[in-house]
């Protein structure tokens, strides 16, 4: 609890969006973009690192993974996930602080 | 039997567990939150985590089952590529309503969580199936890829770039997920 104010802090391990509240008064999400980036490199390292190792270790037959990983699809398909769950995230801020509000 | 069928069995059993456990997670519930309106047809608000957590149960399972029958081999010769993206589509649809249903509503209910468990489930099966046509078939039916697989060995690499780019992604989602994760200080 803090007194007079305080706030709702979203991400992991940095906290890259917030909401804070004064008084009972809700001044709306704020997003720091820089630590947004920050983490994802984080997710990022940890990623490739095991992708990386795993492909090594399956490069040398016609797995099933390895198909999935080489294919130009999967990365389409990723791309489109990425940008449907960054927009959707986004929309769902608005709607939450809309009913928040509301 | 041969170690792929074995761990393809074991994982489908996984994925059985998993799912059911969503499954009695989720009516394990019931109308505990508002026990005074049990069997009124209102609707119980129920809390977020719950509903998102038998989706994410749901979802998991789904996909291990699936995984679980292509290891082991089952129906394998009958997967032909063609439709792949659509069934993937589709997948991807009812996974994107069911989290809809689970998580994003305002205020998600008994009903919106059940919805959006089974949704988690048939979505994800869906798109990994679709995603098993699309690489099982790039070459026509399975049964002539796995046929060509001695060609192919040495044409699969592990290019630096690709799997960047695959990571970015996947970190990019990864972040954006752990923004679902909030701690309060009000």
């Amino acid at each position: 609890m803090t007194p007079g104010g305080g706030g709702v802090y979203w991400g992991f391990p940095l906290s890259w969006k917030s909401i804070s509240a004064w008084l009972g008064y809700y001044n709306g999400f704020q997003y720091n973009w820089p630590v947004f980036i920050l983490d994802s490199f984080f997710y990022t390292a940890a990623v490739f690192f095991f992708l990386y190792i795993s492909w090594l270790n399956i490069s040398l037959s016609k797995t099933l993974p390895a198909r999935l990983l080489g294919s130009n699809k999967t990365i389409a398909l990723l791309g489109m996930m990425t940008i449907v769950v960054f927009t959707g995230s986004l929309a769902y801020d608005y709607s939450y602080l809309w009913n928040l509000w509301g | 039997m041969k170690d792929a069928s074995r761990s393809g069995i074991v994982l489908a059993f996984a994925g059985t567990v998993v799912a059911g456990l969503g499954f009695l997670f989720l009516f394990s519930q019931g109308p505990g939150a508002c026990p005074s309106v049990a069997g009124t047809g209102v609707n119980c608000v129920m809390p977020r985590s719950f509903a998102t957590l038998a989706y994410y149960l749901g979802t998991a399972g789904g996909a291990l089952l699936l995984m679980g029958i292509w290891q082991a081999r089952i129906g394998r010769k009958r997967i032909v590529t063609e439709g792949g993206w659509l069934v993937s589509s589709m997948g991807m649809t009812l996974l994107a309503l069911g989290f809809f249903g689970s998580s994003l509503l305002p205020f998600p209910t008994t009903t919106s969580a059940e919805i959006g468990y089974a949704l988690g489930l048939l979505g994800s099966a869906l798109m990994i199936g679709g995603m098993v046509k699309m690489s099982a078939g790039e070459r026509g039916s399975v049964s002539e890829s796995l046929a060509g697989e001695r060609q192919s060995r040495l044409k699969i690499q592990a290019p630096a770039a690709r799997v960047l780019v695959i990571s970015i992604c996947l970190g990019l989602i990864a972040t954006i997920v752990s923004g679902w994760l909030g701690v309060s200080t009000l």
